[in-house]
């Protein structure tokens, strides 16, 4: 048991923890909350991956953006708790068992498949990635500009034509 | 030896399995989208893993940089599409939205 084992066992078990709480908890405003949590330790993941500048700017925009965004969804929706715990369609140990049946095969394939592992050595990652998104993947940052902008657009005017607008 | 891929691959496994199993189970529209960002999240994971440890560079970087950004804005849709749904039926519980044209 060295410290990367138990730096990464640690965010494991806490971002478990949080996926554990968005799944089973009644109140959405905790899940909201537990949410927050397993994106923390997923940029925690990231950083003790060497993608440092993938951990910050997972920070920026899930802590930044969509958690802010999810809260006032919550809000505007006044649903805080559930009264049901599982929708009609699927009830819990049916889905449990989907889940699981899953995870066996995907975990088959992980721990059998044979990986030719070679540690990339830690370097200073932004750099490189500042060059080649204005260089040789300068086509998709700006499709990925354009569509956010459309989408950001599409949503204000979705949300603003409810019943009362008209639409 | 440090942390192998297999153990990182697991726990996204595991993180994308229990994002299906919110996305399966809850009532809430909200609550679902909960889980497809755990579901994005454990991709993204998987991306910067096969890079530190397989495809050595900065593609898988780029990639989860840019499913981000798409997570972000399919979020802002998707709630815009809740909110505009609860002010015309008056809840999101995806069992009571079942009727088009409502």
């Amino acid at each position: 048991m060295t410290i990367p084992h138990i730096l990464f066992y640690g965010l494991a078990l806490g971002i478990l923890a949080c996926t554990a709480v968005v799944a089973f908890s009644r109140s959405i405003v905790r899940s909201a909350f537990a949410l927050l949590g397993a994106t923390l330790g997923i940029a925690g993941i990231f950083g003790f991956l060497g993608a440092d500048y993938l951990a910050v700017v997972q920070v920026m925009i899930y802590v930044g953006g969509i958690m802010v965004l999810f809260l006032f969804a919550v809000m505007f929706t006044s649903q805080i708790a559930e009264v049901k715990a599982t929708n009609r369609a699927m009830r819990r140990l049916p889905a449990a068992l989907l889940c699981l049946a899953w995870l066996g095969m995907a975990l088959f394939v992980i721990w059998t498949y044979p990986f030719v592992q070679r540690v990339q050595a830690d370097r200073p990652a932004t750099p490189p990635l500042g060059e080649a998104l204005l260089g040789h993947y300068l086509l998709p940052l700006e499709v990925t500009g354009v569509l956010v902008v459309v989408t950001l657009v599409g949503a204000v005017a979705i949300g603003r034509y409810g019943k009362k607008g008209g639409a | 030896m440090g942390v192998t891929l297999q153990q990182v691959l697991t726990l996204s496994a595991v993180l994308f399995a229990g994002g299906l199993y919110v996305v399966l189970t809850r009532p809430n529209a909200i609550a679902i989208l909960m889980g497809v960002e755990l579901i994005l999240n454990a991709v993204n994971i998987n991306f910067v893993a096969f890079e530190r440890y397989v495809h050595h560079g900065i593609a898988g970087t780029l990639a989860a940089l840019i499913t981000i950004v798409l997570a972000a804005a399919e979020v802002a849709v998707a709630l815009a599409i809740v909110i505009s749904v609860f002010k015309s039926i008056g809840t999101i519980e995806i069992d009571e939205t079942n009727e088009l044209k409502g």
